[in-house]
């Protein structure tokens, strides 16, 4: 199973044992208040387990020697920021946890700019703008409009999501990404 | 003349060679072969061939390596664990080179699924409206002005199941929190020890730490119900979660705002005395840069400040806290460098969006 879905996964089994645990802790009853709570304890251990996990994917793929070849370089960096955007949103969405949240970003951050550095440039998100899923085509577009890359392409991505996707991570992510290029003036200006 | 003995490993924490665990064949902690529906599997093709691409600076005859797997995956579902074991052995893949290649193939294994969540089914599509898809619902076919097909809003009912949900979430995040502190406090060998001990003679500090978790979760349970009290009631107006219904009112600093006996009254005749699970929100936030660059009477208001219940005032913070991409700002510091007109329309805007507000 993947991470993000592990997440869910998890995310729903904690939220099946919060359901029935409110009431025993509602009760005088400390043993089976004990024993729920030491569940509970299990589950949170594998969430954290399954966001290391996530987290070290990503420093791993970061901090691998620089000998591979360009083209496989993008490619794993790609690979990198697809799931990063899914594994941050899967957090923000699933567990409001928004400092696992900020720590995917900042990994994303450095992705960004590690391809910056390379022949093709950031512009080699533009592939994920097509990606099924609007998480994934959300934070692509964002990326690229903040450093004014082909609006005309990535406008419509953002404004489309800003449209369909309500109140998640893939929606308030288009949102402001919108709303800072409308509001930093980027309009009519090409790089 | 050298010769190579080619073998398995142990399965342990730190196991660099390939070893046979009831979950399939790993190669130190990541599968080759893999265990689906009480049936042993061999992964596909690419994927074995990428991980050992990663894992190992020379090339594999990838044909004679799926054989093997094949031959093990057979044994495996045969029950013959010996015959599996051999199979294993003749695959000649060696020790991976140390922890580092160790983690690095994890990693690898990590982005592959990842990939892959593309075509699974709880992925989230490019939706399309349908009457019948609660999370994107559509006009029905024949809808006259030729709606039909296309996105509608969605209705107080639906937003109010929405809202419930985001609850959840929270209450849901709450508890971990409660949950991994206690951890930490206790470490799991205690915590799991301290458990027939309750209600007997134990160690004071170990019962203090149990008992101090439990009436977290009774307070969670009194927010989770002022929460949900508030939502069954779907999006609200501004006007009933603001604290003044009789014009407006500014003070000089929050503390002023809180100590105002015109407040106070408000406050208690509004929403009954404090300990409800409720919390003030400011729709412009007050601290930041803005503490620093607009006047304390526009921030401290009865137009500014709304009561709302804890959990969905933990649920719009989430939403500042929320890290801009492509920046190291937060939505909290970077809305902070925009005007206050925009601060308070985004500021209303994630209101609607969480489904609190009209």
């Amino acid at each position: 199973m993947n991470v993000d879905a592990s997440i869910s996964h998890l995310g729903e089994k904690l939220d099946e044992w919060l359901g029935k645990s409110l009431s025993t802790f509602g009760s005088q009853d400390r043993l089976a208040q004990g024993k729920t709570l030491l569940r509970g304890f299990e589950i949170a251990k594998e969430l954290n387990r399954v966001k290391a996990d996530g987290l070290t994917a990503i420093n791993t793929l970061l901090s691998r020697p620089n000998s591979v070849s360009e083209g496989e370089l993008v490619s794993s960096l790609l690979n990198g920021f697809e799931f990063g955007a899914k594994l941050a949103d899967a957090l923000h969405d699933e567990l409001l946890d928004t400092d696992g949240e900020t720590k995917v970003v900042r990994l994303m951050n450095e992705i960004a700019s590690r391809l910056d550095a390379t022949g093709s440039g950031r512009a080699i998100l533009a592939v994920l703008l097509d990606h099924p899923d609007a998480r994934v085509r959300a934070s692509a577009g964002a990326y690229l409009l903040i450093v004014n890359l082909m609006p005309e392409r990535v406008l419509p991505v953002l404004r489309e999501i800003e449209e369909k996707e309500k109140g998640n991570s893939a929606y308030f992510t288009a949102h402001w990404a919108l709303l800072g290029w409308e509001l930093e003036g980027k309009h009519g200006k090409t790089t | 003349m050298i010769h190579h003995l080619w073998r398995l490993t142990e399965s342990s924490e730190s196991n660099l060679g390939l070893t046979i665990t009831a979950d399939g064949v790993l190669l130190g902690r990541t599968p080759l072969v893999e265990r689906r529906d009480e049936q042993f599997v061999v992964r596909d093709r690419r994927e074995v061939e990428r991980l050992l691409r990663r894992a190992y600076p020379i090339e594999f005859h990838i044909d004679r390596v799926m054989h093997g797997l094949a031959n093990v995956a057979a044994a495996l579902n045969a029950n013959d664990r010996c015959l599996a074991h051999i199979a294993a052995v003749h695959l000649r893949i060696p020790d991976l080179a140390n922890q580092s290649a160790r983690a690095d193939l994890k990693a690898e294994d990590v982005l592959i699924k990842s990939m892959h969540s593309n075509s699974d089914p709880h992925q989230r599509k490019v939706q399309k409206a349908s009457p019948d898809d609660p999370e994107h619902p559509g006009w029905p076919a024949g809808t006259e002005g030729g709606l039909g097909g296309k996105f509608r809003p969605k209705t107080e009912a639906e937003i109010t199941v929405e809202t419930k949900d985001r609850i959840r979430r929270i209450a849901m995040r709450r508890a971990l929190r409660i949950g991994a502190l206690a951890i930490l406090r206790l470490g799991g060998e205690t915590a799991a020890n301290a458990i027939p001990f309750l209600g007997f003679a134990a160690d004071v500090a170990t019962v203090a730490d149990l008992a101090y978790a439990i009436s977290e979760f009774k307070k969670l349970a009194n927010d989770a119900t002022a929460a949900i009290a508030f939502v069954e009631k779907g999006p609200q107006n501004l006007e009933d979660l603001q604290v003044s219904s009789s014009g407006y009112e500014e003070f000089s600093s929050y503390d002023e705002f809180l100590k105002d006996s015109f407040g106070i009254e408000l406050m208690a005749k509004r929403f009954g005395p404090a300990g409800d699970g409720s919390q003030y929100h400011h729709i412009v936030t007050q601290g930041g840069e803005n503490a620093d660059n607009i006047p304390p009477e526009q921030l401290q208001n009865t137009d500014t400040i709304i009561r709302l219940p804890t959990l969905l005032h933990e649920a719009v913070n989430a939403e500042y806290l929320k890290p801009k991409r492509g920046t190291g700002m937060n939505i909290y510091q970077w809305l902070q460098t925009q005007p206050y007109e925009v601060q308070r329309e985004e500021g209303l805007r994630i209101l609607r969006d969480l489904g609190i507000l009209k």
